[in-house]
């Protein structure tokens, strides 16, 4: 009896010990993910005064600071990545599915990168962190004349329809500090792309001209247009899809740049053809 | 409640265990210790066994009561720190489960299916604390967009040991953190089914 108490407490000890480790490895760089497939790296609460001092007495603060400056550094370049592949994604996908939504940066989510303790950052990093949180406007397809605009409510073959960015295309100029770095952004959309739907991709400099009623009929877009060549009724819709580019311009502790972040949305096109009768 | 607990299977492994944790370490850290309890109210040997049980069951019924409601929201397309949610995770844990949740909600997405536990298992214990393995397949859960469409990430792993740290806060458990760990197949994991 006494052999298997023994035992019994030789199992629990043995327990504690292997626990311990275990809790100690989670930290700012361990991985989590989740259903999606997707990882996230969590950081550290913003440290409240009593956790500042504690943090000073626990480590070596040089070592420390470059140990997490080149972490950060990497989770950077990652989704520098992963936002290069985004757009490559839409420019190059056919239909524009399959691609996802836009990265996100590592240390979104309320984490702030500032604070005593903390490692400087680079001006570029400071303002690609600024660029991800900025909550740019979506932008949907804009097509004129409307098919609502006609009895059939479709959209004619062969008549020039107008595209245009419709939604906000310019924002700023705001400010945002990161990292103890103020960065000030203007973001406005700087070109757009219409995948039409037919296989016909259209290109347009700017955010294209908003079609109004005061056009001329069958006048065409000056800036971006398109005239389809094939309906696409009685079989569907064509799902046509704008892909927004905002050019977004920096400036940080005398420095300045251009981010680039893609925007897309999709809106449903009925195209028939309309036959007119001459007597 | 399927915990298993697999350092029980093997007496003579536990011995190996402590004997080599002995000779690596020659003083036991100060949190590798048990809380220490008084005298006059130190359990039994059997005591302190029914309460690492009772420990774990406690922990991995928050953690499983978490994934559930994880699996309500994602289905929803929402991401609302509900009680549900709170009860059952703090820290790190729960804001990645938020991150996760934002995620799909921001992306106009909501899931189809349900994440399925394939196994929990109980990989260490200390006074409310309480480390646990749970191997998550998510392999079957679907993404559906605002138009219907399948948006479900391809190729991406979705098969995951969790390493999970779960701790009793006022009394009730929750999950606190987790490291993940990509599986295709859970071989050699304790959680394996």
């Amino acid at each position: 009896m006494r052999g298997m108490i023994a035992l019994k407490i030789a199992f629990i000890v043995c327990t504690i010990a292997v626990a311990a480790p275990m809790s100690a490895s989670a930290d700012e760089t361990t991985k989590r993910c989740g259903k999606t497939g997707k990882c996230y790296v969590i950081a550290k609460r913003e440290p409240t005064a009593g956790m500042r001092k504690s943090s000073k007495v626990a480590g070596n603060g040089d070592d420390r600071a470059q140990h997490v400056r080149k972490k950060f550094a990497a989770a950077l370049a990652v989704y520098d990545r992963q936002l290069a592949r985004y757009r490559r994604c839409f420019l190059a996908n056919p239909n524009g599915a399959g691609c996802g939504r836009v990265p996100k940066s590592p240390w979104l989510g309320g984490e702030s990168f500032s604070g005593p303790g903390n490692p400087s950052i680079t001006a570029g990093q400071a303002a690609t962190i600024a660029v991800a949180r900025l909550q740019l406007p979506a932008i949907a397809p804009g097509i004129g004349p409307s098919p609502e605009l006609n009895p059939w409510n479709i959209a004619a073959v062969g008549y020039p329809l107008w595209l245009w960015a419709d939604g906000p295309t310019h924002v700023g100029p705001v400010s945002d500090s990161v990292g103890g770095l103020s960065v000030s952004l203007d973001a406005e959309v700087s070109s757009l792309t219409f995948r039409m739907g037919d296989g016909h991709t259209i290109s347009c400099p700017g955010s294209g001209q908003k079609w109004t009623t005061a056009v001329q009929p069958a006048a065409k877009s000056p800036s971006c247009g398109y005239s389809y060549a094939k309906p696409s009724l009685p079989d569907g819709n064509y799902t046509v899809a704008a892909i927004a580019n905002w050019a977004v311009t920096w400036t940080s502790n005398g420095q300045s740049g251009v981010i680039n972040v893609p925007a897309v949305d999709t809106t449903e096109l009925p195209v028939g053809e309309l036959q007119v009768l001459v007597r | 409640m399927a915990l298993r607990r697999r350092g029980f299977v093997s007496v003579g492994a536990a011995v190996a265990c402590c004997a080599l944790a002995a000779a690596c370490t020659p003083e036991p850290a100060p949190t590798t210790t048990p809380s220490p309890t008084p005298a006059a109210t130190t359990p039994s040997e059997s005591q302190i066994e029914r309460q690492i049980r009772l420990d774990y069951e406690a922990a991995e019924a928050a953690y499983r009561d978490n994934m559930a409601e994880q699996d309500r929201q994602s289905q929803l397309g929402t991401a609302v720190k509900t009680k549900e949610l709170t009860s059952t995770a703090s820290g790190r844990y729960l804001r990645f489960v938020l991150e996760v949740l934002s995620d799909i909600g921001d992306s106009g997405w909501r899931a189809e299916g349900v994440t399925n536990i394939r196994g929990v298992a109980s990989s260490g214990w200390r006074k409310d604390q309480v480390q646990l393995t749970a191997c998550e397949d998510s392999s079957a859960v679907k993404f559906i967009d605002k138009k219907g469409r399948d948006v479900t990430p391809k190729n991406a792993v979705r098969t995951y040991v969790q390493n999970l740290t779960v701790i009793r806060v006022g009394g009730r458990w929750k999950v606190s953190d987790v490291g993940s760990k990509p599986a295709r197949n859970y071989q050699g994991a304790p959680c394996a089914a």
